[in-house]
């Protein structure tokens, strides 16, 4: 690995880490999905993976310790490696509308899944349950975060991105 | 107005009615039902910071806790910070849990850590529900 992808992975951590910083005072709508579908498509799935690890490994320094981090480690790179996949097709604006939609609309149910191996499936299903109308917020959230922000942010990014390497 | 426009805006409020609905089915459905009739139960705050530990008993028609909060805010000395999605406790006895030093009202149901947020707590009769200032 280059130093400057070194370089690279390090800002690109930080600006999820402070999107989602900037935004965490609203439940569940975040910046942090387009970002890393954003990330994907211009800078490459091999970056936006340690770009995962490096923001779920801040986002446990900062709340600490609990059941949830296991969950980052995974949902990140699952999103990052769906993002991949779709776009060897081409990732419209409204198919990443859709998946950052679906992806919104299933995280707490990757939670429950979790909350269930330690707290019994009761459980697990009575935290999906209860957290449904947050999901919903957060599907349709990141949809029409995705709709409108995804195209112009990779357009601007795959600008800068060339031009950075025309110039090195 | 452009075409692409218009269709995302169409999309935009497709959704958005969409959302709606589904919201409205998952509180018709889902959400929690309140318990008729009166009930007699117990508020407990303990902050040790301050050395408080109050107890107060109600005898009330109402269904979910944060409403009886509500109706005894100056009593409790009670605040309340509303967001979109619902409202948060901030403070008891007048005494408001600091954010910087991580403070929040831990709130326990018979002895036992309460699932849910205040205005989905149901008020059952007998019930004790115990709010201690502690730190995450």
């Amino acid at each position: 690995m280059k130093t400057r992808d070194i370089a690279l992975i390090g800002i690109l951590s930080a600006t999820i880490t402070a999107a989602k910083l900037v935004l965490s005072f609203l439940p569940n709508i975040e910046l942090v999905t387009l970002l890393f579908m954003v990330y994907t498509v211009v800078f490459g799935v091999k970056r936006t993976l340690l770009m995962s690890f490096v923001f779920s490994t801040i986002e446990i320094l900062i709340y600490g310790f609990s059941t949830w981090f296991i969950v980052y480690y995974i949902i990140w790179p699952i999103l990052i490696l769906v993002t991949a996949y779709i776009q060897k097709k081409s990732l419209s604006e409204y198919k990443a509308a859709v998946l950052a939609g679906v992806f919104g609309l299933s995280f707490g149910f990757f939670f429950a899944v979790l909350e269930s191996f330690f707290y019994g499936i009761m459980y697990g299903i009575a935290y999906w349950v209860k957290g449904i109308p947050f999901d919903i917020v957060h599907g349709v959230s990141n949809f029409l975060i995705a709709l409108v922000l995804y195209k112009p942010v990779v357009n601007l990014l795959q600008r800068i991105s060339s031009r950075e390497r025309a110039a090195s | 107005m452009n075409k692409s426009i218009k269709n995302k805006v169409i999309v935009v409020a497709v959704v958005l009615v969409l959302a709606s609905l589904a919201l409205y089915l998952y509180n018709e459905f889902l959400g929690p039902e309140g318990v008729a009739g009166t009930k007699n139960v117990s508020i407990e705050i303990l902050i040790n910071e301050k050395n408080i530990a109050e107890n107060f008993t109600y005898r009330t028609e109402q269904e979910f806790l944060y409403n009886l909060m509500k109706e005894n805010q100056e009593e409790l000395g009670a605040s309340f910070r509303e967001y979109d999605l619902g409202v948060m406790l901030v403070g008891l006895m007048d005494y408001k849990a600091e954010e910087s030093k991580n403070e929040f009202f831990h709130i326990s149901i018979n002895g036992e850590d309460a699932l849910e947020g205040l205005q989905q707590i149901v008020i059952n009769d007998g019930d004790r529900y115990t709010f201690e200032l502690k730190k995450w």
